[in-house]
């Protein structure tokens, strides 16, 4: 997969934004930016450009599944992948999560396998060499 | 002898039923029979404005007897199910952030044997020597475990004791506190780790699977 790829972390907890970079840079992706709430990352979605999202759920202001059903409804980032890697573990939220478009679903607490093995699954369906 | 009791019309209502009442004479004198059948009307009215303001309070007082009805059953929801709830949630973070906390001072136990071989092989002491501090502080820094958890426990323990007075106070007052297991508002948040019926990491990648992910 293209290492230069340019990944938005989005989480409220300053500590599992650091997790999530530290984990994605031993995978090789040293091209990250930081967003604590959708509200702000939409901002920054929509300032400059990014490949990849990797998303919360339960957040103050916007929450992950705002943020994703608001991506999904700009036409201008329509088709960026969306992770979700949240501690939500409700059988609708997954279902809701899937219908609004997610690209994968990672429950925390995660391991750094299961994170390489869920970007690895959606960069492969998006048909971005592995 | 009661006095008769006041008719507790306002001033504005004085003065409509003074209208109607002289309305009513001067038809009267004139035999006018449309305008007195109107002008009685009118001074029914008039009189019956503070029956009407009562059965508004008496509606008042019902609503808020109903609300106190609702107040008694949200506090046996507390005693019996939410406060329990909280304390166990509350339990399940100090059991994490223990585990967690023994996790990196294991790790960093391993990582001083290394240095411990590395300082055999000669390594600069100076950079073995920062490789200690760094890994002290480390260690150090997991004190928050202890920390959060005690200051965790104290509120544990105060939710229990609130739980307790809560439950003798409504079975005093003949109300039986909520079921532990009262169903869940369909609503409630589930999390995995801490709450019951939460979906694993293979669960969430079935279901996924089978909505074509």
């Amino acid at each position: 997969m293209d290492k230069n790829l340019r990944i938005l972390i989005v989480d409220d907890f300053s500590t599992m934004r650091r997790i999530v970079k530290n984990l994605l840079n031993d995978l090789g992706f040293s091209n990250t930016a930081e967003a604590e709430d959708g509200n702000s990352a939409l901002a920054a979605l929509r300032a400059s450009s990014f490949d990849f999202v990797v998303t919360d759920w339960n957040m103050p202001g916007m929450t992950g599944i705002e943020l994703l059903k608001a991506i999904r409804n700009d036409p201008k980032l329509a088709k960026l992948p969306v992770l979700m890697v949240t501690a939500e573990a409700k059988r609708e939220q997954i279902v809701e999560a899937a219908q609004s478009g997610v690209n994968g679903y990672i429950i925390k607490p995660f391991t750094a396998e299961t994170l390489k093995d869920k970007l690895t699954k959606v960069f492969e369906r998006l048909g971005i060499a592995a | 002898m009661n006095a008769a009791v006041p008719l507790a019309l306002h001033v504005g209502e004085q003065a409509g039923l003074a209208t109607a009442l002289r309305a009513a004479l001067d038809a009267i004198e004139r035999h006018d029979e449309p305008a007195l059948a109107a002008a009685a009307k009118s001074i029914d009215h008039w009189l019956s404005r503070p029956l009407c303001r009562t059965l508004a309070a008496v509606e008042s007082a019902l609503h808020e007897a109903l609300g106190a009805n609702q107040f008694e059953e949200r506090l046996s929801e507390l005693a019996g199910h939410e406060l329990p709830d909280a304390a166990t949630r509350l339990d399940y973070v100090i059991g994490l952030t223990e585990r967690a906390a023994h996790t990196t001072l294991d790790l960093s136990d391993e990582l001083r044997r290394e240095l411990v071989m590395l300082e055999a092989a000669g390594v600069d002491p100076e950079q073995t020597a920062r490789m200690r501090r760094l890994l002290n502080d480390l260690q150090q820094t997991q004190a928050y475990q202890d920390l959060t958890g005690q200051v965790i426990r104290h509120v544990v323990g105060v939710m229990q004791r609130a739980e307790g007075a809560l439950r003798r106070a409504l079975i005093a007052a003949g109300i039986q506190p909520a079921g532990a297991t009262a169903p869940r508002a369909a609503d409630t948040r589930v999390l995995s780790g801490v709450d019951r019926g939460a979906a694993s990491q293979n669960d969430a990648d079935d279901l996924l699977a089978d909505l074509g992910l």
